[in-house]
């Protein structure tokens, strides 16, 4: 299949170019960019023991390449290519156990329990701590967007290959 | 002839008049004037008001006397002007009463004034489009205080109430300012509405001797550091004025509160409606001077205006605007209220997608172990229609299954609309696909690991395409259990 399309070579424009709403955009190419890297990963695995951190990585990368518009893409890339360690990516659920609680020290203070809570927003948007608050809700809103999409994308996958 | 104006009424010395008239006469919109006496309206026709200020008697006798005579001379001509020139005209007789006033009465109005007479009547020259600028015009007529910088402050109020003058405001500023700066207070008043059009900061700046500048430190009782916004809201006025910083990301008009302090808590709740709404479109026309992009706050009523305050606020409310866009996007955040609840459900609702993709991805590795080759066309055009056909994970199985019968059904009838979202069809996917493709990979700047598999899925060809097609909608039967096992799995 990939040999034929090698083949042929055809491009074909298209009459609109800024129709394709930005989720398909991004589905699109998240899609194309992890599952050949998923290929990838399995025609190349001997005995990779880190298995699941390498997918996870390569999830995460091709979430990054998929949104390069947005500013969290960029810290992303940064924290994936910065360490291939795979514990740097971003692990929710280090981060799940400890919102959960809702403080109660900042009971009395509306606006610290506000910026405590935005404190722990910024902290599980990849950059978020090194934006001001503004520009980090604005970029929660498309990075919850693109966490949708790669969860549909990946559950496809996962769905398809099962 | 003591405040013969007054006589005609019961009402109380000057001082204490703070009426506010904020009326637009019938006829003229001229004689709006800021803040009209109502004894001036009883003498003349209700438009020609003007505030007084508390002053000497003396002088306030003189004033009296003057103005009289002036509001009543071009009352007749004033009820026919429907602005543009008619303004111009009538203030122009004022000032130069003014500059009279001031010959007589000795120091008050000396050169200066003279001098400001004719940059100020060059103001007036520009054609009044509005109410507010008329009262911009009135503005330096209104206040007859015994301050000797009253001729300055009279001239600039007049030079700022046009906003054409706001070419010209760099060579009339510096003058009128230092001058200002001297004079005690800027009165009141009429300034308010005929500031409040006064959309650049150095207007607010020479009313309240603060330049944009960054010149003299303002010496006004009180000065109010005031931020352009679009509500004003109704509250009781007056705030402590903390000393105007000089920073020049304020817009400061002296008016309003300047005025309601000096008044003493007369406030006109109708100017500062009148302001805001004449605010808002002054608002709009960009001062050509200040290169530097500040962003004009107006002070609310009742709040606070240090500047640190005002700041403050305006994150706070840049913030309140984000968090509606997020309330949107997050599901459920509806039915909660309050900055905090949505905080927090929308770091749950983030948190939830992460542990779904980490999830996702460990359940990926083990298919990825056991399974031995990719349907990648496949999956491609299948992701394709599932995110066309909803994007949202916690309607994804209703949309999907929805959607995918629509799909079906209107197979022929769908034309390359790709604007509607929900609506992929295999024959717009046909024409579309390689495009976007195409356009999908430029978007990719920088690919680590990618650029060779990307390079390979870059050329589709039609006949590629439709084999996709194909295959997607041979899928497609799965495709509906999937969704149903997403709705489960959500």
């Amino acid at each position: 299949m990939e040999r034929q399309i090698i083949n042929k070579k055809k491009r074909v424009f298209s009459v609109e170019p800024n129709k394709i709403p930005p989720s398909e955009v991004f589905t699109r190419k998240y899609t194309r960019l992890l599952v050949p890297a998923l290929k990838k990963l399995n025609m190349n695995k001997n005995s990779s023991q880190a298995n699941q951190l390498t997918v996870k990585h390569e999830v995460d990368m091709a979430l990054a390449l998929s949104a390069q518009e947005f500013a969290w893409s960029r810290f992303l890339l940064q924290k994936l290519s910065s360490s291939n360690n795979p514990t740097t990516t971003t692990s929710s659920s280090s981060n799940g156990i400890r919102i959960q609680k809702r403080s109660g020290k900042e009971g009395g203070d509306e606006d610290g329990e506000i910026e405590e809570k935005l404190r722990e927003l910024q902290k599980l948007l990849p950059g978020g701590e090194e934006m001001n608050v503004e520009e980090m809700l604005g970029e929660i809103g498309n990075y919850i967007k693109c966490l949708e999409l790669q969860t549909i994308a990946l559950k496809s996958i996962v769905e398809d290959t099962t | 002839m003591d405040n013969e104006l007054f006589m005609n009424t019961e009402l109380p010395p000057p001082s204490e008049m703070a009426m506010h008239f904020e009326q637009p006469s019938s006829s003229s919109a001229m004689l709006n004037w800021g803040l009209m006496d109502p004894n001036l309206a009883r003498n003349s026709p209700p438009q020609d008001c003007f505030m007084w200020e508390k002053s000497t008697e003396q002088q306030q006798s003189i004033f009296d006397s003057a103005l009289s005579s002036l509001v009543s001379s071009p009352t007749p001509s004033t009820s026919n002007f429907s602005g543009g020139g008619g303004d111009g005209f009538i203030i122009r007789e004022l000032i130069g009463k003014l500059g009279n006033i001031g010959n007589t009465s000795g120091d008050i109005y000396g050169a200066p004034m003279n001098g400001n007479v004719s940059r100020s009547a060059s103001c007036y020259a520009t054609p009044m489009s509005s109410p507010p600028p008329m009262m911009n015009r009135t503005a330096p007529l209104t206040e007859f205080s015994g301050d000797p910088g009253f001729a300055e402050r009279a001239a600039k109020f007049s030079c700022f109430g046009s906003r054409s003058f706001n070419g010209r405001t760099n060579s009339g500023i510096p003058v009128n300012n230092g001058k200002i700066v001297n004079s005690g207070k800027l009165t009141r008043v009429s300034s308010t509405p005929a500031l409040k059009a006064l959309a650049s900061p150095e207007f607010a700046s020479a009313s309240r001797p603060m330049i944009p500048a960054g010149d003299s430190p303002p010496k006004l009782p009180g000065e109010f550091s005031r931020k352009r916004k679009s509500v004003s809201k109704g509250k009781s006025k007056d705030n402590p004025l903390p000393a105007a910083s000089p920073s020049p990301s304020f817009s400061k008009t002296a008016e309003r509160k300047e005025v309601s302090e000096e008044k003493g808590g007369k406030r006109r709740r109708e100017d500062e409606g009148e302001e805001e709404e004449g605010n808002k479109g002054g608002n709009d026309t960009k001062p050509p001077e200040p290169p530097k992009d500040y962003i004009h706050v107006r002070a609310r009523r009742g709040q606070a205006t240090d500047s640190h305050s005002l700041a403050e606020r305006v994150r706070r409310e840049k913030i309140g605007e984000r968090m509606k866009l997020l309330q949107d996007l997050v599901p459920g955040c509806n039915k909660v209220t309050g900055k905090a609840l949505m905080l927090d459900e929308i770091i749950n609702y983030v948190q939830s997608l992460q542990r779904q993709v980490e999830f996702l991805s460990m359940k990926l590795s083990s298919v990825n172990d056991t399974r031995l080759e990719f349907n990648v066309d496949a999956l491609v055009s299948k992701d394709a229609m599932i995110s066309s056909s909803g994007s949202r994970v916690h309607e994804s199985g209703l949309q999907l299954e929805s959607l995918s019968h629509h799909n079906y059904n209107n197979n022929s009838q769908l034309h390359t609309n790709v604007s509607s979202n929900n609506m992929m069809l295999h024959s717009p996917m046909k024409s579309l696909e390689p495009s976007a493709l195409a356009r999908g990979f430029t978007h990719l700047p920088t690919l680590t690991q990618f650029t060779d598999t990307i390079s390979q899925y870059q050329m589709f060809s039609e006949e590629d395409l439709q084999s996709i097609v194909g295959m997607g909608v041979a899928h497609n039967p799965n495709h509906e259990s999937q969704s149903q096992n997403m709705k489960i799995e959500l």
